[in-house]
């Protein structure tokens, strides 16, 4: 069984021994991060064991804005929290036909709740820990006001505000989780793109009614769970080739959804033609170019390819 | 490259029990069953076809969709299989049925409150999943798989649409690839005693009730909260072996952990107590005792029923409140079936007291308002029921003849707005009958269809069919 914390740019490629499953990912820093010095908020976890053929991928994005100012802990604990929490679930009790529908409602409901509350156990369990500095506290005082800094200090997960996107795979199940901003981009064996949960896609219906000082989906806000988004699928469904976590640092680099969507038959290519040595030595500058040459932001990618 | 159990766009699907050829348009959606095409058909009508996964594709399951197709769906709220569907080409089967219509949206969207949906659009989509179950459940059949993410509705005017009908069996014939799913599955099917049977569905139902009502779980408070691992044995305990009901006026160890279940606490204090003493025993008898302490469906239609009769709005805010229609209180309020009597004026003055009583909490709940409302004007019909007269409130057959119950097809009566005088409200006749109206002082007129008459406490109306008086 393999675990790997990817929270820094890292190089590894562990292969799966009997299901063929080759896991990498990269995390770059922002180019107008490196320039103002701002750390990289994503984080990337991963764990796959070579019994069971389970595979769990969390990427988290940390908002970085000025009251989020611990959100890189906080999307490293989410994503300690997503693959630990969903490991033990699918590792130990892998989802079968026959019990696909006893497992459903777990995952949508009961799935979502669990990975919030245990992300503000942890939360809760760093700022006593170590609470809000004076410098941290003086800096939200400057910055945003005595009413924001109340807010924070009352409700202190703000500060470590995160998304969260999960990939788990299973023998013949793909369960996928998403709260707020980023991708999972599915490619077939007939190499069709499909973006998991499309932002573009979503309901006419689905607009935002929540006035929050937090301008995106997140594990800080309140209910957080209820806005997770869920995906169970068979093998059958999906019949993935390839299957990539990015935060939106990458989609955000692209001026239209469908220009984001090619870089899933792009890193197919990469690897089908050139090879997995290829794809390890290069992907760390792709990355960085796009982000320079995009958003700016950080990007982290997570990739999971059927060898 | 195509598979054998794949569509794609433009293929031809013939559906030979329809003895029509529609064409894939595309896919839809996929899941763990199957997938779900959208079809171009001949007509223009807009049908979809669900195509089972091979493993899913079982010799029972096709025997089930026999069976169903060869029924009648007990009403339109289901989309219910139209005909089977093979192809000689394509592994397995699957089934054409006609497509929901757009307006139709997951509860999903509330519950995270994308939507907002008036308590008036949520009782009335509770009120038709009940009915819509009790029709089921009088043809002898059974869900099995009732759950949040099988029922649609529109936010507009609370309309459902009943999906996944394919799992819809004969009660007690065991049958089916499901056994529900454990948040909204009967405790004695989790604990391996019972298969899913309309008692379990009873229980489901109950359940999707109270989500829908309280935005939180009947079973989920400070003992879910208090699971930091998932884990089936966990789950098992806590909706089947141990179920304790959060607002368990006996047991309290399971009651909601406002950091997680708000919603429910928030609820709790709006809804009135009858509606509330239901859901106790719907989660308490209910569970104890599966056979006969279940809440029938024209139980929950009934106080369904009331709880929208009892809307009003604030005075102040608008906020949607419920008078409140206590079973104490309504027991107090018998009222009179000969309205007439010796001394009409005498008997108004008597229910009109009397009506001084209907509510226990007139405070708004809106916590930014709190606005007393007091002086809600009503309606008394009979000793039967009674409706909150709003702007926008229309009577209804159901509410004025005993013998055309739950019969909302046409509205007979509206409250309408005086043309010159917009201070004064009034009921329109919108029935051909003509009502025969006793003044509070004493003198009666009579009320054509279209012609209206000023709402003033203590007024009499004689519906034909029923009695009713004016009150607040």
């Amino acid at each position: 069984m393999i675990e790997i914390n990817t929270t820094q740019i890292f190089d590894k490629c562990i292969t799966s021994n009997s299901k063929k499953w080759l896991v990498y990912s990269k995390s770059v820093e922002g180019a107008s991060h490196s320039r103002t010095g701002f750390s990289n908020q994503d984080s990337i976890r991963w764990k796959q064991s070579h019994t069971s053929n389970t595979v769990v991928m969390s990427v988290a994005d940390g908002h970085g804005s000025d009251i989020h100012f611990r959100s890189k802990v906080g999307s490293q604990f989410a994503v300690k929290i997503a693959v630990e929490t969903l490991f033990d679930l699918f590792h130990n009790q892998p989802i079968e036909i026959d019990n696909v529908f006893q497992v459903r409602d777990i995952i949508r409901y009961s799935a979502p709740r669990l990975l919030v509350h245990n992300w503000m156990d942890r939360v809760q369990y760093h700022v006593q820990k170590h609470p809000f500095s004076n410098s941290e506290i003086d800096l939200i005082l400057k910055k945003k006001g005595p009413i924001i800094l109340e807010k924070i200090v009352n409700n202190p997960k703000i500060a470590y505000g995160s998304t969260l996107l999960t990939a788990v795979i299973t023998k013949n199940y793909f369960i996928f989780f998403q709260l707020g901003d980023g991708n999972i981009l599915i490619v077939d064996n007939d190499q069709n793109v499909r973006c998991m949960f499309s932002n573009k896609n979503s309901d006419s219906d689905d607009n935002s009614s929540i006035e929050s000082i937090i301008h995106t989906e997140s594990l800080c806000m309140d209910n957080s769970w209820l806005e997770f988004k869920t995906g169970i699928f068979d093998f059958q469904a999906l019949k993935p080739k390839l299957i990539l976590l990015s935060t939106d640092g990458y989609c955000n680099s692209f001026s239209s959804e469908s220009g984001f969507l090619k870089i899933g038959l792009d890193y197919l290519a990469l690897l089908e033609k050139f090879g997995f040595s290829y794809l390890s030595k290069n992907l760390c500058n792709i990355l960085k170019q796009t982000s320079l040459e995009g958003s700016g932001d950080d990007i982290t990618l997570g990739l999971i390819y059927q060898m | 490259m195509n598979t054998t159990h794949e569509f794609q766009a433009g293929e031809p699907v013939h559906i030979n029990s329809l003895n029509i050829v529609c064409n894939i348009e595309k896919e839809l959606g996929s899941g763990t069953q199957g997938k779900v095409y959208s079809l171009i058909s001949p007509d223009n009508t807009q049908l979809v076809l669900k195509w089972y996964f091979p493993s899913m594709a079982t010799k029972e399951q096709y025997d089930i969709l026999k069976s169903l197709i060869q029924k009648d769906s007990p009403s339109n709220r289901f989309l219910w299989p139209l005909a089977l569907v093979k192809t000689p080409n394509k592994e397995g089967f699957g089934y054409a049925m006609v497509m929901k219509e757009s307006r139709f949206k997951s509860f999903s969207l509330w519950l995270s409150r994308k939507i907002d949906p008036s308590f008036k659009v949520l009782l009335t989509a509770c009120f038709e999943l009940v009915q819509s179950f009790h029709l089921l459940h009088s043809k002898g059949l059974c869900y099995q798989d009732l759950s949040l993410n099988n029922i649609y509705f529109d936010p507009e005017n609370g309309e459902i649409r009943i999906g996944d009908t394919d799992n819809i069996v004969v009660n007690g014939q065991d049958k089916g690839n499901v056994i529900g799913t454990p948040k909204f599955m009967a405790p004695e099917i989790i604990v391996g005693k019972a298969l899913p049977n309309t008692q379990t569905d009873l229980y489901s139902l109950a359940i999707i009730l109270f989500y829908i009502l309280f935005l939180n779980h009947p079973l989920e408070g400070k003992i879910e909260s208090s699971i930091k691992s998932l884990d089936l044995p966990s789950m098992s305990k806590l909706y089947g072996f141990e179920p304790i009901f959060i607002f368990d006026p006996s047991n309290d160890s399971n009651y909601p952990d406002p950091a997680f279940h708000e919603n429910a606490i928030i609820f709790w204090s709006i809804y009135p107590d009858f509606i509330k003493r239901i859901f106790i025993r719907a989660f308490t008898n209910g569970i104890t005792d599966p056979m006969h302490g279940r809440v029938r469906e024209t139980e929950w239609q009934i106080a369904l029923l009331a709880l929208r009769d009892s809307l009003y709005y604030c005075k102040r805010c608008g906020s949607e409140n419920f008078l409140a229609t206590d079973s104490f209180v309504l027991e107090k309020l018998k009222i009179p079936v000969d309205l007439g009597g010796v001394n009409p004026d005498n008997n108004v003055w008597k229910q009109s007291n009397m009506a001084k009583g209907v509510q226990s909490n007139p405070l708004c709940w809106n916590p930014k308002c709190k606005t007393m409302n007091t002086h809600i004007l009503n309606i008394r019909i009979d000793d039967r029921l009674f409706v909150a007269l709003n702007h926008d409130t229309k009577l209804f057959l159901h509410h004025i003849d005993p013998d055309r119950k739950y019969d909302f097809s046409n509205p007979i009566a509206e409250v309408s707005r005086h043309p010159t005088d917009p201070g004064v409200w009034g009921l329109k006749n919108l029935s051909a009958c003509t009502w025969k109206v006793g003044k509070a002082n004493g003198d009666v007129i009579e009320v054509y269809s279209k012609q209206s008459f000023s709402l003033v406490p203590g007024t009499q109306i004689d519906f034909g069919t029923s009695k009713g008086v004016v009150c607040y």
